[in-house]
């Protein structure tokens, strides 16, 4: 059974535009679609590459694998931020809330490191569920694909690619991760918990 | 039964009764589900696996050697998650920070954790044919085993780190993901079943330079019923299917 071509999902129509403009979000989905799209093509590449002149300095494998993890870090990143982006922040409820209080201490703590770890890294911040070891964390990543964690799903991310702040906020980062979080639906972020929890 | 199992049956609607019998018709990891780290709880290694010594081609010695770089990710991810707890959070800076630097790393130990401890998983048991659930999975989404296979030792010669034969969440496929580091680059949502380390360290004692004798030999030895209850034990969904 050969993977087949994968599709852009819609933007969100009902995304957040509370601090972050429409047109951020819609130059922000033209890169999404771009990671399709090189999915797409390495798919297809991999299919015919020649694996007999594999080699980890440089070969056509080597680099078509790698960044396979970064067109497929690239989509599952940009869909999961782009789901949970259509509400308008508050505080989570249920399973969630009580899960974050038990593994940061309170919602404020997990918030304040949320947004510490933003700016610590250079592209991506999951709320992430670990599997292994049955808890939630912040993790940070300088790519799509650096620093995923093995068995654990991500179920809140932020972007801290400059893309996504730099029309509305240039240099203050700060004010891009405050006005994320007013755009958070959080009903969405609660029901990717469950899901992964249930697994 | 736990929580989450039970919110999962209720999902799918499914009888308790039938659904137990199933799941005891299967093996069981021994530790499945470690304790949660939660703040001030350690990692603790899992015990040095016997079936080690048995394989062919990779000694004794090489593992032992790579069980102590093992020991080594599970004291360096405790000892990271205690100074987190103490960080300066208002320091945090993508150019240089502590906090940045501990997450990082963090990131580097745990994968490190948890490559080793489905490497070591991996193997212990030369001459078994690929079998069970895991073959036929890789006979679905690689179209045979040998396909795989030759993927797998490819992809090997192309990593400066791993090869992970991971599951999917998203697409429900098995694939043959490569990597630099133990922190590059894993895939978020999926779930590594089998691990080829091709670190230097995994093989020079052995093998000097020859990588490739060395993942002909991994493949020799492959313990595949662990790997099968390794993909059983991260699957209640595919387990309810069968």
């Amino acid at each position: 059974m050969p993977l087949t071509p994968i599709q852009a999902k819609p933007l969100p129509p009902n995304i957040g535009t509370n601090g972050i403009s429409r047109r951020t979000h819609e130059e922000h989905y033209k890169l999404y679609q771009g990671y399709i799209t090189k999915y797409n093509e390495i798919l297809g590449r991999l299919s015919s590459v020649d694996r007999s002149a594999a080699n980890q300095t440089h070969s056509d494998l080597r680099e078509l694998k790698a960044e396979w993890t970064f067109a497929v870090g690239g989509v599952k990143n940009h869909e999961l931020y782009f789901d949970i982006l259509t509400g308008s922040g508050g505080m989570p409820s249920g399973q969630l809330a009580s899960i974050i209080n038990r593994d940061f201490g309170s919602f404020d703590t997990w918030r304040a490191d949320l947004k510490a770890t933003g700016l610590a890294a250079r592209g991506w911040v999951w709320l992430a569920w670990d599997h292994d070891y049955q808890y939630l964390f912040n993790n940070l990543g300088d790519a799509q694909n650096t620093f995923p964690i093995w068995n654990a799903t991500p179920i809140l991310a932020l972007d801290t690619y400059e893309h996504a702040y730099y029309f509305d906020h240039q240099t203050n980062r700060g004010a891009y991760i405050d006005a994320f979080f007013n755009n958070l639906d959080w009903g969405k972020v609660g029901q990717r918990l469950e899901r992964a929890m249930a697994r | 039964m736990s929580d989450s199992r039970r919110a999962f049956l209720r999902r799918f609607g499914i009888a308790g009764a039938a659904v137990a019998g199933a799941l005891e018709a299967w093996p069981r990891l021994a530790q499945a589900q470690p304790a949660a780290p939660a703040a001030g709880t350690e990692l603790t290694a899992k015990p040095f696996k016997e079936a080690l010594g048995q394989t062919v081609g990779i000694s004794l010695k090489t593992h032992q050697e790579h069980y102590k770089l093992y020991q080594g990710y599970i004291n360096k991810a405790n000892e990271i998650r205690r100074r987190l707890r103490e960080a300066d959070l208002t320091k945090a800076n993508q150019t240089f920070s502590d906090y940045r630097g501990l997450k990082v790393e963090l990131s580097f130990a745990l994968n490190g954790v948890k490559n080793h401890e489905v490497y070591f998983d991996s193997l212990g048991a030369p001459g078994v044919a690929p079998g069970g659930r895991v073959a036929d999975l890789i006979q679905r989404d690689f179209g045979s085993i040998e396909a795989w296979r030759t993927d797998l030792k490819a992809s090997g010669m192309a990593a400066r780190g791993w090869v992970w034969l991971a599951y999917d969440w998203q697409d429900g496929r098995l694939h043959n993901f490569i990597g630099d580091t133990q922190n590059t680059f894993p895939i978020w949502d999926a779930s590594p079943v089998l691990a080829l380390d091709v670190y230097e360290h995994a093989y020079w004692l052995d093998f000097g330079s020859r990588r490739a004798d060395y993942i002909d030999a991994f493949v020799k030895n492959i313990d595949w019923d662990t790997v099968n209850r390794r993909l059983w034990s991260l699957q209640r969904a595919l387990r309810i299917r069968v």
